[in-house]
């Protein structure tokens, strides 16, 4: 098997009161060895939960997933997640909790030290080893969350909107600043967002998702030298089409 | 830094206010005592007198068989018995019903019913098992210790937040690991809580406790100065009651500043 990634066929539904209520109605996913992969998607169509149910969280209905060729069960520290809002535990610091996987998979301290101090340099936040979550700004905490799910060496990066929550300014420094992150260390991510700009900046492939219950409704390849340029008219163009095939009565 | 400085000139005000309202409130109580004499001193002592009174109780074993000190010593002897009993057990049994299914179910329904029965309404029947000794009143504060601790470490874990225990699990934490390095730390507040409203509790059971059976502890120097109309033995001992219960209140702030560090704390 080639991919890292290898969802086939999945469907999630969720049990309700009047019959199940499907999510996710059979979507297919390939993603190779250090792509970044994008979903694309409205809000409420089933990103969040396709991320679950890839990260081993939520069982699926039916179909199967394969992380780097293991049959994918329950969760593990082969998916890392990089969540919507801050999840960062209030009473670690940037360093207690980047070095939390290691920690808990049993490394020496020396080691694990060595290693969440090179993710946290990797990610810019020199200085800030002993701030606890709530003295950092928005954008270092999704930092510390990303230098947290690097530091863990999962195959794959699974990141939930990670700057949805940011102010435009922030948001745009953040894209800039994950791509350099992964240009310096190559990961397999898959990138859930709604921000079509943010898409095209980020993707290798732009997947659009329908809305619920989710399918892929098409795949886009974003050929474009990195870093992009919003401006260009290569992205203009790849965004028009996007946006072409999203019925606005989605959005 | 502007801001600071008014934070500190507040600050000293408040402390003023503070210190007038003392004096004001003593000034007026002797007032109605020792110089206009309204209340006869055999009712309401002047603080003078009770001030006098204290000083003495350090040294005089009389009325009651033994120094202020040495009441002290036994009240919290028997109260931090029954406290640490109480919070040695109250605390994982909170921790276990919430974390495990099973224990919930099983012993949720039982404490449900022991819950609004206040501790002191045990005595008479710890009395008539146990006698008027150490046993008895320490079972008191148990019981009283043991309600708080559970009902807020129960809920303090109940507090885990759902992603929090995901991202565990995508560190590959195993069961126990979630319990010990999510849900604890998160319920820890909580936990303090508990530690803090236990403490008074049983401060509060034992003194109830020690007013209706003993043979010494602080409530029983006040019982005995009630049957022989001494009043400002009484006040002593209502003054010895409160210094020490601050006094714990304090030493268990320290401990949580010390085990909490800042992320803790908003
Ligand atoms: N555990 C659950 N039980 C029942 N229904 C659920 C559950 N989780 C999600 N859903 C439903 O699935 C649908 C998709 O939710 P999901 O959070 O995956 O969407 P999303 O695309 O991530 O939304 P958003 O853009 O707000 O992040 C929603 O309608 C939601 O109500
Ligand atoms: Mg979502």
């Amino acid at each position: 098997m080639s991919g890292m990634i290898q969802c086939e066929h999945i469907v999630k539904k969720f049990p309700g009161v009047n019959g199940d209520y499907e999510v996710i109605k059979d979507i297919s996913i390939e993603a190779k060895k250090n792509e970044i992969l994008v979903l694309f998607g409205s809000g409420q169509c089933g990103k969040t939960t396709l991320l679950k149910v890839i990260a081993g969280l939520e069982p699926v209905t039916s179909g199967k997933i394969f992380i780097n060729g293991k049959e994918k069960t329950a969760p593990g520290p082969e998916c890392g997640l990089v969540y919507q809002t801050t999840v960062l535990f209030p009473w670690l610091t940037t360093m207690g909790n980047v070095e939390y996987g290691p920690k808990m998979r049993g490394m020496s301290k020396k080691e694990r030290r060595e290693k969440a101090q090179h993710y946290i340099d990797l990610v810019g936040l020199r200085g800030f080893e002993k701030s606890f979550p709530n003295q950092l700004s928005g954008g270092m905490r999704q930092r510390v969350g990303i230098a947290r799910v690097y530091c863990n060496e999962p195959d794959v990066l699974l990141m939930d909107e990670p700057f949805g929550h940011l102010d435009a300014q922030t948001r745009y420094l953040m894209q800039e600043e994950l791509e350099r992150i992964w240009q310096t260390e190559k990961r397999t991510i898959v990138f859930v967002t709604n921000n079509i700009e943010e898409a095209l900046y980020l993707a290798d492939r732009v997947l659009v998702m329908s809305n619920c219950p989710a399918v892929i409704k098409k795949e886009f390849k974003v050929d474009l030298p990195r870093p992009r340029d919003y401006t260009s008219p290569e992205f203009l163009r790849l965004r028009q089409e996007i946006t072409s095939i999203v019925d606005p009565a989605e959005l | 830094m502007n801001q600071n400085k008014n934070g500190t000139k507040d600050n000293k005000k408040y402390i003023l206010m503070s210190i007038c309202s003392v004096l004001v409130f003593l000034f007026i109580w002797e007032l109605v005592t020792d110089v206009l004499g309204i209340f006869k001193s055999t009712m309401l002592p002047s603080p003078v007198k009770v001030f006098g009174t204290f000083i003495d109780k350090f040294t005089n074993t009389k009325p009651d068989g033994a120094t202020i000190q040495v009441h002290t010593l036994a009240s919290l002897k028997v109260a931090l018995s029954g406290y640490l009993i109480g919070v040695g057990i109250g605390v994982p049994l909170g921790i276990a019903m919430a974390w495990f299914r099973k224990v919930d179910c099983f012993v949720t329904p039982l404490f449900d019913l022991l819950r609004p029965v206040p501790g002191i309404a045990w005595l008479p029947v710890l009395i008539v098992f146990f006698g008027i000794g150490l046993l008895s009143k320490a079972m008191v504060i148990f019981l009283s210790a043991f309600i708080a601790c559970v009902i807020n470490s129960y809920s303090g874990i109940k507090n885990t937040r759902m992603v929090h225990l995901w991202v565990g699990q995508t560190f590959g934490a195993t069961r126990s690991q979630l319990l010990f390095k999510v849900a604890i730390p998160t319920a820890l507040p909580m936990i303090f809580t508990g530690l803090k409203v236990a403490l008074g509790a049983s401060w509060n059971a034992l003194i109830a406790a020690e007013l209706l059976a003993s043979t010494k502890g602080l409530g029983f120097m006040i019982n005995q100065a009630r049957g022989i109309y001494r009043p400002d033995i009484i006040l002593v001992g209502m003054i010895a009651v409160g210094i020490t219960g601050a006094i714990l209140g304090y030493l268990i702030e320290l401990l949580q500043k010390l085990v909490m560090k800042r992320g803790w704390r908003q």
